[in-house]
């Protein structure tokens, strides 16, 4: 058994693999407390399938608090190289992965073996990013979830042109009192983040497929939007979240 | 980890002379006045032999090297660009440009070491409208301190293919004309002689420095660029004094023996790197961190390359360093012949003006330059602090992948460190390395 971990900003997530298939996954809360939540995940995703550390071979990670466990691993994977690894795991065809978490994204063109042909990261901005939409969901008073569905329900195209999330929200604010109603800015909203995205990820490069993982990937107005913004079809694993944790256990 | 031979380092002879040179041309700008001389200030790529020509006694301070340093030392950068920000200025506006207004409104001028003094103010502003942001610089600046005469030439230097004579003609009219003005609001005269003698001077800088360039083709690389930067300021603001003519002389053959005795600018060179503009100049410690942790260097830009030289190419399209005219052929014939003459040999070291003009010339140089100079990838700057010099950066990208060579775009601001993430860049330039399969080096 191979064991991946990837350590967000948001949330780590634990993933056991073996011969090609996934047999528990994990996600907790990172918090400060990088080492703990890592332990946490790791117990809880040996419980889950009735293990025990001496069970797994291998153990890897991933993610931006990958340097906060040496006496766990110090086996790295480069969150894109995990990100390549884990959308072909899923989707052999993937050529352009798109990795939307809570504070970063990330695309990465790739090859047929999950060689980086070139990728972008999106710059010094949270618009681009999960904690983005969590904000909007806030100034409007309803859950994300609730916020990424209603967006199917606008058959409108309201421009918003906030960069910034701090700006967006205000911009959220005024569309309110506007009397726009919730699902026509979460359209607006969900546009907003595709729109930079789609951005980013033409930086790379835009081939078929393309893969969206990462918590935001869940988010069904997001990948609307973005299928609009790229104009072309996507592709979406059942548990988007996971898939660098394991694109890392996978990795040779 | 990887084992790698290692290479012989040694620090670099001219630097102590450079950097006492570079602390006097700023104290003689500021104390020049005690003796009757003339402050003169503008943008770098400007005459200056011709302004040079009104008295050994005119100093020339070039704005941008000024704010380039102003932004290497962040805490007081962020005096200057708050002083800005609150008088109005737009937060979005070109990098040196806060720098240099914040300094006036703060009423703080900084020396290289870091000393500061009241803002001396110019006596003119004699300045080349390289950019539309440029223009204004002075402009604005004029109405600052509160009336200083303010001249401009607008700049239609074409490189190579794209120079023709009319735009010769168009910058010699302005010259002359800008002749006349400096006669009228000082009382001087221009004087010939010296203006032959700086514009001697002045090509043997710049064929110096394509010289020095050349030498960085060999591996390992004998400079890197960070220590290219520290020298390019010379040829931005005094390519017309003997000390930096002499010095570049010197750099030269420090840099030939250098490569002779396969004397190295790091320890380990895994990776060649071509880089394009100006940096985010607060934070040169990338630079630094690539060369420690990877062995990945920068060879050659864009930037210092052509916005320091004058160059030709050969036969087989390489760059070449040009040769500087004998002085009796400069010195013959009318002002208006030395004047084109001049003009022509600066034109030659304008591709600097490509990125504005012509971004052709500039792709397709960029691509010569990262093959001439043996790089394996290229860094390119996305620089939020001058939009005129980020124009055709991701053609650039493209146009070097085609060539097989992997690029790592970053964004940034040359003069306001607010708008750098360092950890983010550290990490992208960290994932690039791994991506295109370069190691870290072993710690032993």
């Amino acid at each position: 058994m191979k064991l991946g971990i990837d350590i967000g900003a948001e949330n780590t997530k634990v993933a056991i693999v073996k011969n090609g298939d996934v047999l528990s996954l994990v996600s907790v809360g990172t918090g400060s407390e990088q080492y703990a939540a890592v332990e946490k995940g790791i117990k809880q995703a040996l419980e889950k399938i009735d293990k025990s550390k001496k069970d797994i071979k291998q153990i890897k990670v991933t993610g931006v608090g990958k340097k906060a466990i040496p006496d766990i691993t110090k086996e790295e994977v480069n969150e894109i190289s995990a990100a390549a690894k884990g959308a072909l795991f899923f989707f052999p065809s993937s050529r352009v992965v798109i990795d939307v978490g809570a504070e970063e994204a990330r695309a990465a063109r790739i090859d047929s073996e999950g060689k980086i042909k070139d990728f972008a990261v999106n710059e010094k901005c949270a618009a681009g990013a999960g904690s983005f939409v969590e904000a909007m969901a806030k100034a409007l008073e309803i859950p994300v979830e609730e916020l990424s569905k209603i967006a199917l329900e606008s058959k409108k195209k309201t421009p918003m042109n906030a960069q910034c999330a701090i700006f967006a929200e205000s911009e959220v604010v005024s569309l309110i009192h506007a009397g726009f109603t919730k699902a026509d800015i979460s359209k607006a909203i969900h546009d907003a983040v595709a729109d930079r995205i789609a951005g980013m990820a033409r930086r790379a490069g835009i081939e078929k497929d393309v893969v969206v993982i990462g918590g935001v990937a869940k988010n069904i107005g997001f990948i609307d939007a973005l299928k609009r913004a790229l104009n072309m079809d996507i592709l979406v694993c059942a548990n988007p979240e996971y898939v660098g944790a394991i694109g890392a256990a996978i990795s040779e | 980890m990887e084992e790698l031979q290692r290479i012989t380092v040694e620090p670099l002879k001219t630097w102590k002379k450079a950097k006492e040179l570079r602390q006097k041309i700023y104290e003689n700008y500021v104390k020049t006045k005690e003796t009757g001389g003339l402050r003169i200030a503008g943008m770098t790529i400007h005459p200056a032999a011709l302004i040079q020509a009104f008295g050994r006694d005119v100093v020339f301070l070039g704005s941008e090297p000024y704010c380039a340093g102003v932004a290497n030392w962040t805490e007081f950068a962020i005096q200057c660009q708050e002083a800005c920000e609150k008088r109005g200025v737009a937060r979005d506006l070109c990098g040196y440009m806060k720098n240099y207004w914040g300094g006036i409104l703060i009423d703080k001028f900084m020396f290289p070491n870091h000393k500061i003094v009241p803002w001396p103010k110019p006596d003119l502003f004699f300045n080349d409208h390289f950019c539309c942001s440029h223009g204004k610089w002075y402009q604005y600046a004029a109405e600052l301190e509160g009336g200083v005469p303010h001249f401009g030439i607008d700049i239609s230097y074409r490189q190579g293919r794209n120079l023709t004579e009319d735009s010769i003609d168009y910058v010699v009219t302005q010259a002359t004309d800008g002749i006349e003005w400096i006669e009228k609001h000082t009382g001087r005269k221009f004087d010939d002689e010296l203006f032959i003698e700086y514009a001697m001077n002045e090509f043997n800088t710049n064929a110096f420095w394509a010289q020095a360039y050349l030498l960085n083709q060999a591996v390992p690389a004998p400079m890197e660029e960070k220590s290219f930067y520290s020298y390019f300021f010379f040829n931005m603001t005094s390519p017309q004094l003997k000390e930096v003519t002499d010095l570049f002389r010197e750099l030269r053959d420090e840099l030939q023996d250098r490569v002779n005795r396969g004397i190295g600018a790091i320890g380990m060179e895994k990776l060649r790197i071509l880089t394009d503009g100006p940096p985010t100049w607060a934070m040169l410690n990338i630079l630094r961190f690539a060369e420690r942790e990877y062995g990945a260097v920068i060879v050659a830009s864009f930037y210092t390359s052509h916005w320091g030289a004058s160059w030709d190419m050969d036969e087989s399209g390489n760059f070449v360093a040009p040769k500087p005219p004998k002085k009796e052929d400069f010195a013959s014939g009318s002002r208006e012949d030395r004047l084109r003459k001049y003009f022509r040999w600066k034109s030659r070291r304008s591709s600097s003006a490509a990125p504005f003009i012509d971004n052709p010339d500039k792709l397709d140089m960029t691509v010569k330059m990262a093959k001439q100079w043996k790089c394996g990838a290229a860094f390119l700057h996305l620089n939020r602090g001058c939009e005129g010099v980020s124009l055709g950066i991701m053609e650039n990208k493209y146009l070097l992948q085609r060539a097989g060579i992997p690029v790592l775009t970053y964004e940034g601001n040359m003069g306001d460190a607010r708008d750098f993430d360092v950890s983010g860049t550290i990490t992208k330039i960290r994932l690039f390395f791994e991506n295109i399969g370069l190691k870290k080096l072993s710690k032993n």
